[in-house]
């Protein structure tokens, strides 16, 4: 299969092990009519009339039988939400229609069942299925008077993806399940019916450019395959059935573009089949081998219809819904009623009845429409695929174009290429923005989205931006968001050590004035006996907590240590106070410290004050990009009321992190200590915690790749920052070498677990949704973004988190399945059904078609290229697949691609095509936006 | 601060499986549970979280002999004597006041009786003492941990993984009683919580913020917008919906999927329930976009807030407020008995800006953040008890607060730092209020304020003497909750003296 698969080239064919036995003859009983049912059609009655079967998406079904010359709908019993229709066939063979149902809010596999006779009391079990097959026809593919089901693997990314399975149904169950066939899934399954007339149905394909091919199949369950001819140039394949009353199936095919109709008369009467294999009952065996003979074709003209009428009729439901032996067909028109054309023997003119009957509105029709896509699935490759997935695990978002790229050069490659990009420095760009005393409350994040959909240094950012998740400062706090320099050097440092070194990451970032000022590390002073105040611990706390080490001591892969039943703390209150004594003494940078009141009242200008002088102004921006620098000299304590005599760092002795190894690793400091000593030994002393390893390797891994990372996968992470192969401990390249390459990263869908993958954040999509097309605006400006944590924004933004503790809990677990599991998912934390719904009207106005587009100055637009897109969008099908590859990587399920390319499909516009094809890219990307299968990254 | 919510003791138990062989599996931790009820009456409690920590020390104050023992260690913090407004607490030969910011509510404690102070309360394993402190026995997993405190004061169960909340616990015991209604019997303003997580009952979350005349229900509707524009014939709900409703491989993906549908189906009934809705569904909107609510709620609730810097922001807790005020109005129509609401107020974590930092200010502790938040409380929840009475559900409808933990009683100069005992407030007509609840004898009601006393364990934080499980008990019970069905909600309750709760409600 799998050079086939890569080739593309048709690969049904004859049976296996072909060992000369005498060749099959059709009996002459066979040409009785099957029951209906049996016939790939629904029969409810068992009185040989199809009928039409609803269901919306509310969990309601309604059947529409056909009355005099109208349908009449009533309500049939529902399974409910949690199933959905798998088929339907007449699984025991009685000549009436059963349903086959499929369960599915189990994780992998959902239980299959079927409703005898469409009876909630006629419910049975058959077995579970893994949900990454779907039942795509139906009929009696043995001719032993008993429906069997046709599924097929619809997820690319597999050895399986196209090949079909066929369910034998013994009458009270599933009997044999054998393996028949297998076809690229851009080959559509049309369904089954039965071509030379000896009572088993056969399954027939079309290609991407209309080749169709039958895989016969005999009572024997053997099966041989053969070509068809092919459907006429601009025609499409629409359904399966009995339209000329020949008793063998034929093909509907519509030009979707003229309006013009055929029907494709199938006949393979009189050919003879090869041999059965010697043991057709080989679960293995299947339907390979070279191709055989050609199957006799009719083409038979029909009325036009007109696509350019304001009825605008398509192809809705086929069944023989009158109970002639002829297979009909509805339209449906714009306003909902349907059409019926009742078809007349061997092609003859079609009787047409233009009010049919009105549908319940809401509901779509299940009769043999939703498996048959005129635009065929375009496969992904692998590589395309990887490249996908790496630049979405790895970047901001990537266009078609550098996916192509990175698939050419590979994942290592491209992160070298990566690390050896220069680093751009935020603080000069803040300082130098027009608007730097004007805007100040938008241009730091104004920088980063600028460098994020125009710099080519993704892997930095995206690692940055990661970082900033879990070292959190946040321009929530008024201070940090006037002084902007300080936010921008904070940028700065997480930009320089994401390609650097954690113990230097540690450092610089306790000693940025940002984080000085975020978690109250300056002008933190030592116990003041005269006034009783005594150092602040928050940063020491979240140093610890949240920053390196965690609050319990872990194994190498993640898992907690326990003694007696409960996990082993990494420290005590104690350990926090010490710590918070060590880090004592630090404040604002370039200060007068002759003058002791500059300790509590720091000379740090508020750039927006227009009565700055240039030098004031520069010094505004130097103090808060510059670390904080050590107090010398004596202080004066916060309650204004005395001086203090000494320093504010307290150099009496502290007792820090207690680990093996810690003696060597400063865990008592001693007397006398400068702040600066102080602060060096306290960062070796965190730093070399066996949990720094595992804790923020975690992190970072479900930052990136996945919420609930395998213990080996964290523990093959915390390898590599203990260690980057040269002695080197804290080499952060190693670090992301180890989580973006590893193959628990790099698994195909099929290999991977069920718990794989993370919630893509809400900045991510906005993100993504943008630089796929290279979106950018047109005067250079990001400013104009803002603040997007609104509910009815994104619900989150840049360096905006509501405290230290991010968005969302690493450990976050949502009720229902994920916290039943034992999982976590993050991301979770921020999405309700009030979020979920912000989303979808943000989405909506602000992501499809770039954000700003409703400016009246069209510079300040983050306008996104669409043109590849619109040039695809008169080809629906196309156009999904193009999403397909740099939106979800390739990831895209067959049935979600059916349903977004039958609604952009029907997208119509006043203005014409080229209106059309914008709606249809962003309606496309809208509903792709707002998936299940887009939003969870894997 | 925001919603924390850390699980690394529940990872931590189901990653150590083979190590923990004598552990009970953790899903049958909610089997026993029966249902309460059938309820006549209609109730709804309210659970207010001051996320971050409020400073108790500063919300109710010892006054007279007692003060000084306060004043002093706190310096810089102390609220001056005479700005406290005191209360009528009827506390032996103890008098006590409250934050000069709290005027209603101390107005509704000295004049209505209708408020409660709960001390000193805290999350707890089993009683503890200095002694067991020091030998570190006894301690929940964590103290002083924001995130640790929040998710043990959400789930009531600290030495348990982090499966279900308390509220989802109640909710799970009483959602009989409210039949076949659509809506949850939980539902949050402030996003998903652990406090609600229950084992069949999820809860429904309301847009968090909202303006004057915006809808407080979203629903993914921008779907069904899209044929109303010049665009025809497509109907991506179909694409929508059909995704919520098909297959996946992937857990997180049917996580996803279930959200969205309740996202879909509960927005849709109770936009319908609120709101004059049109043929999409979505709310008429008249002129300059407003909406008709069904059930007005009267009174505007106070949106607006000028902090001590001068700045008009919106009070959020107040728009939280209105929103679970239009729900209460709606309880017939929804079929509603019981229902637990969750609110919040954020921003308690004043280590370095308790106060307004400025040299020009007299008295620097009356304003600034903490100063701001509890007027903002003030307001908010006087308001929404004001709106109680008009609408004559006052005796129906229980608010009551929770924060991370209490404070030190220490300055570190700019602020106080993490404690862990605090004081709770509950609010309502059907609270027995102007009393203090906690503590283990007449007199002792509420705790000595001081440092070294047989409670502080440092710089003035307090040991709980009254259990997170002993006050929501209290709270359970009236909500309809057996006493035998109190130890489902709290399955460590027996540890603790009074098993049947406080008595404040």
């Amino acid at each position: 299969m799998t050079s086939s698969f890569q080739t593309r080239k048709w690969v049904l064919l004859t049976c296996a092990a072909i060992t000369g036995l005498m060749a099959v003859t059709i009996p002459a009983d066979a040409e009785t009519p099957k029951p209906l049912s049996l016939r790939g059609e629904i029969d409810l009655d068992g009185n040989g009339k199809s009928v039409l079967l609803l269901r919306s998406n509310k969990a309601q079904m309604q059947v529409g039988r056909l009355v005099g010359n109208k349908l009449q709908f009533s309500t049939l019993a529902d399974p409910g939400l949690n199933f959905k229709l798998a088929g339907v066939s007449d699984f025991d063979g009685d000549g009436k229609s059963d349903l086959v149902l499929v369960n599915t809010t189990t994780p992998e596999r959902g239980d299959v069942r079927a409703w005898t006779n469409f009876s909630p009391s006629g419910d049975k079990l058959l077995r579970p299925v893994k949900h990454v097959w779907e039942v795509q026809a139906v009929g009696d593919l043995d001719g032993d008077g008993k429906g069997d089901l046709v599924w097929r693997y619809v997820v690319s990314d597999s050895p399986d993806t196209g090949v079909s399975y066929i369910w034998f149904s013994d009458g009270a169950g599933v009997g044999q399940v054998r393996k028949r066939g297998g076809a690229p899934l851009d080959w559509t399954l049309l369904g089954a019916r039965d071509l030379n007339g000896d009572g088993a149905a056969d399954m027939v394909y079309v290609s991407p450019d209309g080749a169709i091919r039958v895989l016969m199949a005999t009572a024997n369950r053997t099966c041989a395959n053969y070509g068809a001819g092919s459907v006429p140039a601009g025609f499409t394949a629409m359904a399966l059935a009995d339209f000329t009353g020949g008793k063998r199936g034929d093909i509907l095919l519509q030009n979707l573009a003229t309006g013009a109709v055929q029907v494709l008369a199938l006949d393979a009467t009189g050919i003879q089949l090869p041999p059965p294999s010697a043991n057709p009952d080989n679960p293995n065996a299947s339907c390979t081998g070279t191709a055989g003979a050609t199957i006799g074709t009719r083409i038979l003209p029909m009325p036009g219809l007109n696509p350019t009428s304001t009825n605008n009729p398509q192809f809705f439901a086929a069944g023989d819904f009158d109970g002639d032996g002829i297979s009909d067909i509805l339209w449906a028109q714009d306003w909902g009623e349907l059409v019926m054309w009742s078809m007349r023997p061997n092609g003859g003119i079609p009787a047409i009845n233009y009010q049919a009957g009105i549908p319940p509105v809401g509901f779509a029709p299940f009769n043999a429409v939703s498996k048959q896509s005129p635009y065929p699935m375009k496969i992904v490759s692998p590589a395309t695929r990887a490249a996908a997935r790496l630049l979405t695990q790895a970047t901001f978002g990537a266009t078609s174009a550098e996916i192509d790229r990175v698939a050419a050069i590979g994942a290592q490659s491209y992160l070298n290429e990566q690390f050896a990009l220069p680093q751009k420095l935020y603080v000069p760009m803040v300082r130098n923005d027009p608007d730097y005393r004007v805007e100040y409350w938008n241009i730091v994040s104004g920088a980063m989205w600028k460098q994020i959909f125009e710099g080519n240094d993704q892997l930095r950012q995206r690692v940055a931006y990661a970082l900033s998740q879990i070292l959190v400062i946040s321009l929530e706090n008024n201070r940090i968001q006037d002084f902007t320099c300080g936010a921008a050097a904070y940028l700065d440092i997480l930009g320089k050590h994401a390609f650097g070194n954690f113990r230097d990451l540690l450092k610089d970032v306790t000693l940025s004035t940002a984080m000085g000022e975020y978690l109250d590390m300056k002008q933190n002073a030592k116990i003041d006996n005269v006034g009783g105040s005594r150092p602040n611990e928050n940063y020491a706390r979240e140093m610890l907590q949240l920053f390196s080490i965690g609050t319990v001591m872990l194994n190498q892969d993640g898992s907690v240590q326990f003694a007696n039943g409960k996990p082993i703390d990494t420290y005590d209150e104690v350990i926090v106070q010490e710590l918070a004594r060590a880090l004592t003494g630090w404040t604002y940078s370039k200060q007068d410290q002759t003058k002791s009141w500059r300790w509590l009242f720091p000379d740090t200008p508020f750039p927006g004050d227009a009565a700055l002088t240039p030098e004031q102004l520069t010094m505004s921006c130097d103090v808060w990009a510059s670390p904080m620098e050590p107090w010398r000299t004596n202080y004066r304590a916060n309650d204004n009321k005395r001086d203090i005599v000494g320093t504010p760092h307290d150099t009496f002795p502290k007792s820090l992190l207690k680990y093996p190894g810690s003696t060597n690793r400063k865990q008592e400091l001693p007397a006398g200590q400068t702040p600066e000593k102080d602060l060096d030994d306290a960062i070796e002393n965190i730093f070399y915690h066996p949990n720094v390893g595992p804790f923020i390797g975690e992190l970072l891994i479900q930052r990136l790749v996945t919420s609930n990372p395998s213990g080996a996968y964290v523990s093959r992470v915390a390898a590599a920052f203990n260690d980057n192969g040269a002695g080197v401990r804290g080499d952060m390249k190693s670090v992301i070498r180890a989580i973006l390459l590893d193959s628990e990263a790099t698994a195909s869908i099929g290999n991977q677990s069920s718990s794989f993958g993370k919630l893509r954040e809400p900045v991510l999509r906005f993100t993504q949704a943008h630089r796929a097309f290279s979106a950018k605006t047109g005067n250079g400006s990001y400013s104009n973004i803002g603040n997007l944590s609104g509910s009815q924004q994104l619900g989150q933004s840049l360096l905006r988190a509501p405290s230290v503790f991010n968005f969302y809990s690493p450990e976050f677990a949502p009720s229902g399945l994920v916290a039943k599991s034992g999982l976590v998912g993050p991301e979770f934390e921020i999405t309700s059904s009030a979020t979920l719904a912000g989303f979808a009207e943000f989405s909506r106005w602000n992501m499809t078609n770039g954000f700003g587009n409703w400016e009246t100055d069209k510079s300040k637009w983050l306008k996104p290229h669409y043109d590849p897109y619109l040039a695809l969008a008169s080809n629906p099908g196309a156009l999904v697949d193009a999403l397909n590859v740099v939106m979800l990587s390739g990831a895209m399920s067959y049935s979600f691609r059916t349903a977004v390319v039958d609604a952009v499909s029907k997208v119509w516009y006043m203005g014409g095509n080229e209106d059309r094809n914008l709606e249809r890219v962003r309606m496309a990307l809208w509903l792709v936006l707002n998936s299940p299968e887009y939003s969870i990254q894997r | 601060m925001s919603q924390i919510d850390l699980h690394r003791d529940r990872r931590a138990f189901i990653k150590s499986v083979s190590a923990m062989a004598s552990l009970p599996l953790i899903g049958n931790v909610m089997q026993a549970a029966n249902a309460a009820g059938p309820f006549d009456d209609y109730r709804a409690l309210v659970v207010l979280f001051l996320y971050g920590g409020t400073d108790n020390n500063n919300m109710v104050i010892p006054l007279g002999a007692e003060y000084a023992a306060y004043a002093t260690p706190r310096g810089n913090l102390a609220i001056p004597q005479a700005n406290v407004i005191p209360i009528a607490a009827g506390v032996s030969g103890r008098s006590f006041g409250m934050h000069p910011n709290l005027k209603s509510l101390a107005a509704i404690f000295n004049n209505e009786r209708k408020l409660a102070v709960a001390s000193n309360v805290g999350v707890l394993v089993e009683p503890t003492t200095l002694a067991a402190f020091q030998q570190k026995s006894k301690l929940p997993p964590q103290l002083f941990s924001h995130s640790d405190m929040v998710g043990h004061t959400h789930t009531g169960r600290p030495d348990w993984p982090a499966e279900t909340g308390w509220g989802g616990r109640l909710a799970d015991l009483i959602e009989s009683a409210n039949g076949n209604s659509q809506v949850s019997t939980s539902i949050s303003v402030s996003g998903q919580t652990v406090f609600q997580k229950g084992s069949k009952v999820t809860s429904y979350t309301l847009n968090e913020w909202r303006g004057a005349d915006s809808v407080i229900v979203s629903r993914p509707r921008a779907y069904r917008d899209w044929d109303s524009s010049s665009v025809a014939r497509a109907n991506p709900q179909i694409a929508y919906e059909a995704q919520l409703a098909s297959a996946g491989s992937n857990l997180l993906e049917l996580q996803y999927k279930s959200m969205a549908l309740q996202a879909v189906n509960t927005g849709d009934y109770l936009t319908s329930v609120l709101y004059n809705v049109d043929a999409n569904g979505n709310p008429v909107r008249g002129a300059n976009n407003s909406v008709t609510e069904k059930f007005p709620v009267g009174t505007a609730p106070p949106l607006n807030f000028v902090d001590s810097r001068g700045r008009t922001i919106t009070n959020k807790l107040a728009s939280q407020l209105k929103s679970v005020a239009s729900l209460i109005s709606a309880r017939n129509v929804l079929g509603v008995k019981r229902q637990i609401f969750f609110v919040s107020l954020n921003g308690f974590d004043t280590h370095g800006d308790q106060f307004k930092d400025s040299n020009n200010e007299a008295t620097p502790i009356l304003s600034g953040r903490h100063a701001d938040l509890l007027q903002q409380m003030d307001e908010a929840v006087s308001w929404f008890y004001n709106w109680t009475k008009t609408t004559g559900v006052a005796n129906s409808v229980t608010t009551a607060t929770l924060s991370d933990f209490g404070r030190t009683l220490i300055s570190n100069g700019a602020g106080s730092d993490h404690g862990w005992g605090g004081h709770n407030f509950v609010l309502g007509g059907a609270v027995n209020g102007g009393k203090f609840y906690g503590g283990p004898s007449a007199g002792q009601e509420f705790p000595i304020v001081a440092l070294g006393t047989t409670l502080d364990v440092g710089q003035g934080r307090l040991i709980p003497t009254t259990s997170i499980d002993e006050y929501g008990a209290t709270l359970s019970k009236w909500m309809g909750a057996s006493n035998s069905e109190l130890t489902t909600v709290f399955p460590n309750l027996s540890r603790f003296p009074r098993q049947t709760g406080l008595g404040f409600v």
